[in-house]
């Protein structure tokens, strides 16, 4: 079924989300996966994802306070829910599970 | 550089599109984005990245939603139209009949030309896969270079055709029985068989044919075997039960009686084909037993029709190209080509010698067409003539809605629905009238339509999409008028619906209807007197009294008749001739040995009684001329004698082109009508052979009584054919027959007049009666003042009788110049300047007809006693 899932790079905003804690809205996320990927990301895609998030219920969003910059424009903070932790716990668990089945030896001499 | 701001119609763009919800923040990520860039990278690349974010945010979560019906307010808003579109009904019956009726009365109208022209555009589509099938049709040359297109082909042509190029599927060559008519006989009982036609074995592997009984395999592989249809299965045994019966039939080729096994029997094919054949044998064992050609070689015989089905992917152009080369390079010596013709082509398109039915044309499909359109567009300009008169009677019902809060556009939605409502209701009501009305126009068009399956389900949602869209449409203009109101000058009253713009629209809208209305009352017309013209013209022969007997065979018992019909009371005269008039005739060539004139003629073998018999008056006759046995004395018309530069034809010498076959000329007859009016006299030799004489005319006595002399001329013929059936007609009638088409298309037209003019009338009424009612207390204080009932009868007529003028001044030399177009395709016609009452007398009906529309509604007002219209509200 659509919408239990998580996609990879659902995954990794939900992390950056999580990780900027009180700071996670659109510019920054973008801002934080390009430091950390190193690739560039597209605000678009991030919206998208965002979007696609919060109708999931793994990430709730409200708008903040205005503020002089961004033409006193108010900013859309998005924090995550305890249905998106106890996601982001499931996918490291099954990954944990399925690292501690790779034989040692797969990944010598590399 | 604080000041710089990304380009205001992106984010005009991104406001338009964007939901409400997201639309704040997206704006300010895309604001900071641009502040970004433009530290960095500059203005110019700032704002380029920042449209084309604009665009790229295009997307399906962030556009917001338009739809009409998305929330549950809008289901209640409809429940309220409805409700109110039905309480502003009631409240104006009169109105709102007129309205219906004018609407429902063209789209009857209108939903009858449609089953026409669909019928008409279905003809020979049912056969599968019919874009891949044609009919090849040639072109022969004669020796004088004169070409003729014709239908049919030699037989030769088909199998070489079928031989040498593989691009054909499959071919079939059929070949209509010549005569029109067998006599069939099933256990003694007699018949005509009118639809019978050898074909190819093949037939049911190119056309479509329903089996009942037996299978295509077999059906037309015995000599001897016979396909009837089920209507002629029917006739003959009773039953469509009727496999391996006998039956006698009289072949008219072969001469002689032959008894036939029916191999199978065929549901009759649809009535949109150009084929309607009912009885189907083999061509092979048939036809070539004892002639004297062989098959394959006859080049020369073209009564066969070729039907082809090609295989897909094969182009018409490139496989009519091949046909040319084959044919050249077999048969050097003939002139002439062929060609290819789609058979769903053929009956609109396609006019060529001997077609095997009477084709329509698409001309006339396409002026019905245009017939339906005209007056589908009169019966709308009715509907937004009158709601547009009748807004300022719901000037105060859109001002309280607004001061309620209702928005323009909800305003037009429900002014729309109304419109559409009443559109439907006039649909529901036309369909009655079609129910009601179908017996009467399958008689008109000689059809057999029945509402059931006249029109496929995808036919009629379509339709039903058109009422909607009239409807729509038609309310258009009435729905902005009313909703642009203010407000406050609506509940004050102050809204004029008089004001100028609509009073000009309104004007021009019912000067477009009469013009119209007059074009068509005028072509009405026109059609009528052309063909009253054409069937009182003298066609140079005393038709009337005439009795015509057909199918008399056999030249002994011919004889024999004409002895016993010269003993009946009444019976002044009878004579026969090969061809019928009226009908068709033969077609020949001859030479003038004088003057070297060639010319093309009908031809026709006669005996000596004949022109006194049918009535054809002699004008000049050489009496017993001593002609060598070689020499056949022929008579020939006046426009014959004319065409040949033959000033004393009498003794002049014809030859048959080609040949040493010599022809002396021993007698004029004055020039006579023989086929339809729309043609002009050809020239046509008789010859005085006993051979080939079918018809037989028969002249009775001028005070006699139809009934009776029948009664005499059935005695004698049934003593001298008691095996055969009598059947006879009038020669008058015959004529008639010829017109028939002619007259069929003049009643369709004059009856779409007669709606077209009605429903112009019905919304002049209406506009009278509502300018009327708004000018109530006008009128009342015009009176009190003094005014006379006549001049407040002007007042009110003026304007619209202003307009009826206009219109007939735009009408009457328009619709002239169409009409008389329209003359020009008969060879007989009558002049438009002789004919100009019927210009003015269209012109003053009209006039009178809408001044009396007029005044029907303003006397009562006019008479009235001034203080009643003065007490109203």
């Amino acid at each position: 079924m659509k919408g239990t899932n998580l996609g990879e790079f659902e995954e990794l905003v939900l992390l950056t989300i999580a990780a900027l804690m009180e700071e996670a809205y659109s510019v920054a996320v973008c801002d934080e996966l390009t430091k950390h990927t190193g690739r560039e990301v597209k605000l678009g895609v991030v919206h998208a994802v965002l979007n696609r998030l919060e109708e999931k219920g793994y990430v709730k969003s409200g708008l903040g306070e205005a503020t002089n910059v961004r033409g006193g424009r108010r900013k859309r903070f998005y924090t995550i829910t305890s249905g998106g932790k106890a996601t982001l716990l499931k996918a490291r668990e099954q990954r944990d599970q399925l690292w501690s089945m790779i034989p040692d030896v797969v990944f010598k001499g590399i | 550089m604080k000041n710089i701001l990304p380009p205001r119609w992106a984010s005009k763009l991104l406001e338009w599109y964007c939901k409400p919800s997201l639309y704040e923040d997206l704006q300010g990520d895309l604001f900071e984005y641009f502040e970004r860039n433009l530290h960095k990278r500059g203005t110019g690349y700032a704002k380029l990245i920042y449209i084309i974010d604009v665009l790229k945010f295009f997307r399906l979560y962030t556009v917001r939603r338009r739809q009409l019906f998305v929330t549950s307010n809008r289901l209640i808003m409809i429940q309220s139209y409805l409700k109110i579109a039905l309480r502003s009904m009631s409240r104006s019956k009169s109105y709102t009949s007129i309205n219906i009726a004018g609407l429902a009365l063209g789209l009857t109208s209108a939903l009858f030309i449609v089953f026409y022209v669909s019928h008409e555009v279905s003809y020979d589509r049912f056969h599968a896969d019919s874009e891949r099938i044609f009919r090849v049709s040639s072109e022969s040359v004669s020796e004088a270079g004169i070409s003729t297109l014709e239908a049919t082909t030699p037989p030769g042509l088909a199998l070489l055709l079928k031989e040498s190029l593989p691009e054909i599927q499959q071919m079939v060559r059929l070949m209509p029985s010549t005569g029109g008519r067998n006599l069939v006989q099933v256990d003694g009982k007699s018949f005509y068989e009118l639809g019978m036609c050898r074909a190819d074995s093949s037939l049911f592997d190119v056309l479509n044919f329903n089996f009942i009984h037996g299978s295509a395999v077999t059906a037309l592989h015995d000599p001897h075997s016979a396909v009837l249809t089920e209507s002629s299965a029917n006739r003959y045994f009773g039953t469509t039960d009727c496999m391996g019966k006998t039956l006698q039939l009289e072949d008219n080729w072969m001469m002689g009686i032959k008894t036939l096994t029916v191999s199978a029997v065929v549901e009759d094919l649809p009535s949109n084909s150009h084929l309607q054949f009912t009885m189907f044998r083999p061509i092979r064992g048939t036809m070539w037993s004892d002639f004297a050609d062989d098959e394959a070689n006859n080049w020369r015989n073209r009564s066969f029709y070729t039907y082809v089905k090609l295989h897909k992917e094969v182009s018409a152009e490139a496989f009519e190209a091949k046909i040319g080369s084959v044919v050249k390079s077999h048969r050097k010596e003939l002139k002439g080509h062929f060609f290819t013709q789609s058979i769903s082509d053929i009956h609109l398109y396609s006019s060529l010698q001997s077609e095997m039915a009477g084709n329509s044309s698409y001309r006339v499909i396409f002026l019905l067409g245009a017939l339906a359109f005209v007056i589908m567009i009169v019966a709308c300009i009715n509907y937004v003539n009158m709601a547009t008169a009748r807004a300022l009677g719901r000037a105060k019902e859109v001002g309280i809605r607004k001061v309620n809060g209702a928005s323009k556009s909800e305003l037009v939605y429900q002014f729309i629905f109304e419109s559409v409502l009443l559109a439907c209701i006039s649909f529901v009501l036309a369909i009655v009238f079609v129910w009601l009305l179908m017996p009467s126009f399958n008689a008109l068009v000689d059809k057999n339509f029945e509402i059931t399956n006249v029109m496929t389900i995808e036919g009629w949602l379509l339709i039903f999409a058109g009422v909607i869209f009239i409807g729509a449409l038609a309310g258009m203009y009435p729905a902005f008028f009313l909703s642009a109101f203010k407000p406050v000058s609506a509940l004050k009253g102050t809204v004029a619906s008089n004001s100028k713009s609509s009073v000009g629209l309104r004007q021009s809208l019912v000067a477009i209807q009469f013009v119209v209305s007059i074009g068509l009352v005028i072509a009405t017309a026109v059609t009528h007197a052309q063909i009253t013209y054409i069937r009182n013209k003298d066609l140079g022969i005393s038709e009337s009294q005439v009795i015509v007997l057909p199918e008399c065979i056999d030249e002994a018992r011919r004889k024999n008749l004409k002895h016993l019909l010269l003993q009946q009371p009444f019976v002044e005269e009878a004579g026969s001739s090969s061809g019928k008039l009226a009908g068709n005739f033969w077609s020949g060539r001859t030479t003038s040995a004088s003057t070297g004139q060639e010319i093309g003629h009908k031809l026709a073998y006669i005996d000596d009684s004949y022109f006194k018999a049918a009535g054809i008056e002699v004008v000049e006759r050489w009496e017993h001329p001593s002609l060598p046995d070689s020499v056949s004395p022929v008579i020939i018309n006046e426009t014959a004698a004319r065409l040949l530069g033959l000033q004393q034809p009498i003794g002049e010498t014809l030859i048959l082109p080609g040949s040493h076959t010599l022809d002396r000329i021993v007698g004029v007859v004055k020039d006579f009508h023989f086929s339809s009016l729309h043609e002009a006299i050809e020239p046509i030799i008789f010859m005085e052979k006993e051979e080939f004489l079918r018809n037989t005319y028969v002249r009775i006595a001028p005070d006699s009584q139809p009934e009776e002399a029948v009664a005499g001329v059935r005695a004698a013929w049934e003593e001298a054919f008691p095996e055969r059936l009598f059947e006879y007609y009038f020669l008058d009638q015959q004529y008639d027959q010829l017109y028939k088409a002619d007259e069929r298309f003049g009643k369709m037209v004059s009856l779409m007049t007669f709606i077209a003019i009605f429903i112009a009338l019905l919304g002049l009424l209406g506009l009278t009666s509502y300018a009327v009612r708004t000018r109530t207390k006008e009128i009342g204080i015009r009176k009190v003042l003094g005014a006379s009932p006549v001049s407040i009868l002007t007042l009110i007529a003026r304007s619209i009788l202003a307009v009826v003028t206009l219109s007939e001044i735009v009408a009457l030399p328009l619709s002239a110049v169409f009409m008389s177009k329209w003359l020009d395709s008969f060879a007989y016609r009558i002049a438009l300047l002789s004919n100009l009452w019927i210009f003015i007398a269209a012109g003053a009906g009209v006039l009178c007809l809408a001044m009396l529309a007029v005044m029907i509604q303003t006397l009562a007002v006019a008479l009235r006693n001034p203080v009643e219209s003065l007490r109203t509200e």
